[in-house]
């Protein structure tokens, strides 16, 4: 058929993150998701990498607690032993499958020790100087 | 003059508004109000909200979509889940509750989130300056004390 780079390669398969809206105003109830998951399946066999900013794990203030884990809607989280450079060889850390993670950054909010991070400007440094940037400003400060 | 409190404002990036209404948030919110864009209401630490309080936010909007509607299948329930217990915590701290709400929106619901803004700016405004959980005035980040 040959149609399967172009399937592979496109964004869509990648950024669908099942939220399954389709699924119910389909007048065919396609479940449109799982046609995608599979498609993904396929593609991931097939050697290619989802291009999306997923979640990422500092192994070292990792404690292995599990609740990232817990909390992921995509399964996209387990721990793992890896080797940590400063911490050993086989370290248990939470490990991200990044072909599954959709970059909710659900695990990112709930990890007490802030050990998991979205990158880029959904990281806690970004969001938090944003935060503090406006409050510092000459438009929140006309407040007195 | 007359006083206006600080907003803030969480707004997952997927919220269900209305074109309409997403523009008017993109560009023509009040000066008094800050929008601040996440991936999904699930991503908002209560470290965020922590820090908002600490540096003298006087109001908080959480905005995300109506349950069974998330983007990302289940986020803005964990969300709802963490944020609801911070929420608690901060008014046993002695905030007052009414300077944090949620605003679960619906796509048919086009004008609610401005609803939703003026009724906090109000209430906000009649309770007054937040500063009990105010840890250090507001100043620029990298900026030392």
């Amino acid at each position: 058929m040959g149609m399967e780079q172009a399937a592979f390669e496109d964004r869509t398969t990648w950024l669908c993150s099942a939220c399954d809206l389709c699924y119910p105003t389909c007048p065919q109830e396609i479940h449109i998701s799982a046609v995608i998951g599979a498609v993904r399946e396929l593609a991931i066999r097939a050697g290619y990498r989802s291009p999306i900013k997923t979640a990422q794990v500092n192994g070292l203030t990792c404690v292995a607690c599990g609740l990232c884990v817990e909390v992921c809607p995509y399964d996209a989280i387990a721990l793992a032993e890896a080797s940590v450079m400063g911490r050993g060889r086989q370290v248990t850390i939470a490990v991200v499958d990044p072909n599954r993670c959709t970059g909710c950054g659900l695990c990112a909010a709930s990890c007490r020790s802030t050990s998991i991070e979205l990158p880029d400007e959904f990281s806690n440094e970004e969001l938090v100087a944003e935060l503090w940037n406006w409050m510092s400003s000459p438009v929140a400060e006309a407040r007195e | 003059m007359s006083w206006e409190p600080r907003i803030l404002v969480f707004q997952c990036q997927y919220c269900l508004f209305t074109e309409v209404d997403q523009g008017w948030m993109n560009t023509q919110l009040p000066p008094h109000i800050k929008l601040i864009k996440v991936p999904c209401t699930g991503r908002i630490s209560p470290l965020f909200l922590l820090n908002a309080v600490q540096g003298g936010a006087d109001g908080i909007l959480v905005s995300g979509c109506m349950p069974e509607n998330c983007h990302f299948k289940e986020g803005n329930l964990a969300a709802r889940r963490q944020l609801d217990e911070f929420a608690r915590f901060l008014s046993y701290l002695g905030m007052e509750e009414e300077r944090l709400r949620f605003a679960w929106i619906d796509l048919e619901e086009q004008g609610r989130i401005q609803a939703e803004l003026a009724d906090l700016t109000e209430q906000v405004r009649s309770i007054g300056p937040a500063q009990r959980l105010v840890t250090r005035p507001a100043q620029a980040v990298g900026t030392s004390p």
